[in-house]
């Protein structure tokens, strides 16, 4: 079977929207929360959020009117041209080819639709501009990559809410596994908004300050927002036109709950993993990271250190949640999340879990607080859990693991 | 072919008779008449419709709603989740005097996933559970992403399926959206699934397909003003599942916008003949939205006869495409 | 004063039934919303939500371990609206 490897990343976080910013930020710990000001926090104070800083997408967006595109739609222009360039990939070459494109997200142009509201709640629904409905629309998230660069593939968003953007890399798999096509882009994208804050705010699981996954005293999460794009190739392509290989996507894994809508489940979280290294061909063993889910929610952090010491036994590797730093991107946080993953293969070391000052004894062991590790790292799984118990997993590894 | 998937069954509330022009219809579903009291207080419209619409496939497919299934999972098509209820969440923020009014419990229903969670709790089926949204091709788009995973091995079972609620704020967005494209509003309200598994576990079963799904293309048009596009992706189907245009004996397209739909037809006409007389599902359905193909796959049916191949296609108005084959089955 | 205090007891047995789906035979004083009556974590925060919107109040969420049962929850927005 073609094996399918990395040959192309591009990010949007609150810690970097280039590549080497966001890897600097990872290796050097750094936070991307700040006051919110790109939603509208009226009657909640001065909340923190982990919002994009210095993003033009401008800079990014050259064959789509702007103004015609939500906020999410930039970011995934933005992240997509820069791993088409990290891929050595010319735009001119892309153009009309048959390249699928599969975006995650959770709330798509979710700042189109908080305007909405806002028209509705001034004077009516019938107010709003139709510009501001066609902006909307979920789809359009992987459809203004496939229009911006001429892209004839298949254009998917998948919405399966917080663990999208592994389900989209999942779907990109398989279409390079197909044959259906040798080069693929994917990822996942989101914005901040109102709705997001304050849903997650009522339900109480919003941390008043930082976000602290796995500490005893951890109070929730800090809403973000991005994008992460990864360009996936099959390997004879890649080698064929000289390409440099980040990680090769060995393989990923679905399962869902179908429990409860919110409240996690161990025993399906652990299946999942089972799933997604069964699929990858990698014993429990064999992975030397994970990058949590980690939301740092009470819930969350307990269900999944649970379920990860059920799916690893006695040796848990190295566990940290780049929620720390980058905040909960919704459905862009696993695809960001991969490309931490793919950075820590190709660069050696262990993202760390900021903000830490007591382990929650019901956690993972090791997570590797405050500060990262330089560590040779073979195989890294992804984790990605989501509302509506879709949990979704992929599995990265070093390509010279076994055949260069 | 023993690999091939074929639909094994397909359930549906929607509109059977035509929609008038310029409404919007709304189906006579309720939810607490249809589901129950229990555990639908705070269901929305959309979860509720895709729980009801594939409810009749449950029996045959040997679903009971008690026992998990870790082999069945399902596939939601819809373009944007509820909007109504996510719309309708940020306006409480904003309208109540505290933000902090709104009810939490109606948070899950903002995110698009939750009619395919809710769905998946309702039946306890723990398979591959996901959403994805393609606009008005969402139920054509459903169903490839399933016709892959069938085909990867990643169920034994995959219920793909399109929904479309009326609502209030979903009836504003669809008339502003027609207003613009200065056409009238004609939409409906629709839930559709079929049942898609392998034509060899389909035998094994007992269960007699309905069709068998010879081949599903989606792809994506820039430039959107000219049928090659359309018309190269259904020779690829026609090619890939080695049928001959003159095989084709029944045909149906979107016809959802005046643009699009001329393309469907000049696509049509240069693969099967001038004379190919495709079916317009907009003419008698009105828009059905995310489950709009799925109501353009239940003419198809209806037009075959046993053994009939038939084909669908669509152009949306953002520049999507599909082409879905089918060979219908004995009964 | 009795019956201000009936009366807003039957509004917050309403309002709990009403949220956990139960009859109101069905539910007692000090009958367990989580033991008793499958409440979940989210019926919980929506019970508190839902008093803190009819009675104009601020309730912590803090305050959820208390309101395991009708009694409790009495007492906690007692406390907090002052009554």
């Amino acid at each position: 079977m073609e094996r399918i490897v990395v040959t192309g990343l591009g990010v949007v976080s609150s810690i970097g929207c280039t590549l080497d910013d966001f890897e600097r930020g990872l290796i050097e710990g750094h936070s991307g929360r700040a006051p919110a000001h790109n939603f509208d926090v009226s009657g909640f104070g001065a909340p923190q959020a982990c919002e994009v800083k210095d993003f033009d997408p401008v800079a990014h967006v050259r064959n789509t009117p702007v103004g015609a595109l939500g906020r999410s739609s930039q970011f995934s222009i933005g992240a997509a041209r820069m791993a088409f360039a990290d891929a050595g990939l010319d735009e001119a070459d892309l153009k009309g080819r048959r390249i699928p494109v599969t975006i995650g997200t959770t709330d798509g142009e979710s700042q189109t639709l908080d305007e909405l509201a806002r028209y509705w709640v001034a004077s009516g629904l019938m107010d709003a501009p139709p510009e501001l409905i066609e902006k909307s629309a979920a789809g359009n998230l992987s459809n203004a990559i496939s229009r911006e660069f001429g892209l004839r593939g298949a254009s998917r968003t998948i919405s399966t809410a917080c663990s999208a953007g592994n389900y989209a890399i999942g779907n990109a798999f398989d279409m390079l596994r197909a044959g259906q096509a040798d080069i693929a882009v994917c990822g996942g994208s989101d914005s901040v908004c109102r709705k997001t804050y304050s849903g997650f705010s009522r339900l109480g699981t919003i941390a008043p300050e930082k976000c602290q996954p796995f500490d005893l005293n951890r109070q929730g999460i800090l809403t973000g927002e991005g994008s992460g794009i990864l360009i996936l190739e099959t390997l004879s392509s890649a080698q064929a036109r000289g390409a440099r290989i980040h990680a090769e996507l060995l393989g990923y894994g679905l399962s869902c709950d179908a429990d409860h809508m919110v409240s996690p489940n161990a025993e399906s979280v652990a299946r999942c993993i089972r799933i997604a290294h069964d699929n990858a061909g990698v014993q429990p063993s064999q992975v030397d990271y994970v990058c949590a889910h980690g939301t740092g929610t009470s819930a969350n952090d307990t269900v999944e250190s649970q379920a990860i010491k059920a799916a690893f036994g006695a040796h848990v590797p190295p566990t940290s949640s780049i929620k720390s730093m980058v905040g909960h991107s919704m459905g862009a946080a696993s695809a960001i999340a991969s490309i931490a993953c793919i950075l820590a293969i190709g660069r050696g070391f262990l993202p760390p879990t900021i903000n830490h000052d007591t382990t929650d004894p019901n956690c993972i062991p090791d997570c590797v607080p405050n500060a990262s590790r330089k560590q040779q790292v073979r195989i890294a799984q992804n984790n990605g859990f989501a509302f509506g118990g879709n949990n979704a997993i992929t599995v990265y590894g070093a390509l010279d693991r076994e055949v260069a | 072919m023993t690999d091939a998937i074929v639909i094994s069954g397909l359930s549906h509330i929607g509109p059977d008779t035509p929609t008038p022009p310029a409404t919007f219809s709304r189906l006579s579903f309720e939810t607490r008449e249809t589901l129950g009291k229990k555990g639908t207080r705070n269901m929305d419209r959309l979860t509720a419709l895709a729980i009801g619409g594939m409810a009749d496939l449950m029996p045959t497919m040997g679903i009971d709603r008690e026992t998990p299934r870790d082999d069945v999972g399902i596939v939601v098509g819809t373009a944007q989740g509820s909007i109504d209820s996510i719309v309708r969440f940020t306006y409480e923020t904003l309208a109540y005097d505290r933000p902090d009014f709104v009810n939490p419990a109606l948070f899950p229903n903002t995110v698009m996933n939750c009619a395919a969670g809710q769905a998946a709790i309702w039946y306890r089926l723990r398979g591959p559970n996901t959403t994805i949204s393609c606009h008005e091709m969402s139920f054509l788009a459903a169903l490839e992403y399933s016709h892959i995973q069938l085909r990867r091995g990643g169920a034994q079972m995959l219920l793909a399926g399109g929904v479309e609620e009326h609502s209030e704020v979903g009836e504003a967005a669809a008339t502003l959206i027609a207003g613009q494209a200065g056409t009238e509003p004609r939409f409906a309200e629709c839930s559709t699934f079929v049942a898609l598994e392998t034509a060899a576990q389909a035998q094994a079963q007992g269960r007699t397909a309905l069709a068998e799904v010879l081949g599903v293309r989606i792809a994506f048009d820039p430039d959107a003003g000219s049928a090659d596009a359309l018309t190269d992706l259904i020779a690829e189907v026609l090619d890939g599942a080695g049928v001959t245009a003159d095989a084709v004996d029944a045909s149906v397209m979107s016809a959802c916008w005046p643009d699009q739909r001329a393309l469907e037809r000049e696509a049509i006409a240069r693969t099967l003949g001038p004379d190919a007389a495709p079916m317009a599902t907009f003419d008698v359905y009105g828009n059905g939205g995310s489950g709009h193909n799925a109501l353009q796959l239940r003419q198809l049916l209806a037009a075959l006869s046993s053994g009939g191949i038939g084909l669908l296609v669509a152009q949306e108005r953002h520049g999507n495409i599909a082409a879905l084959l089918i060979r219908k089955g004995p009964k | 004063m009795l019956d201000t205090q009936n009366s807003r007891m039957e509004t917050i047995k309403e309002l709990v039934c009403d949220i956990l789906e139960l009859e109101e035979d069905e539910v007692t004083q000090t009958s367990l919303f989580k033991e008793d009556h499958d409440a979940d974590s989210l019926r919980a925060i929506e019970i508190l939500a839902t008093l803190e919107k009819t009675f104009k109040i601020k309730i912590p969420q803090e305050e959820l371990p208390k309101m395991v049962n009708l009694d409790g929850v009495y007492g906690v927005v007692a406390q907090h609206a002052g009554w």
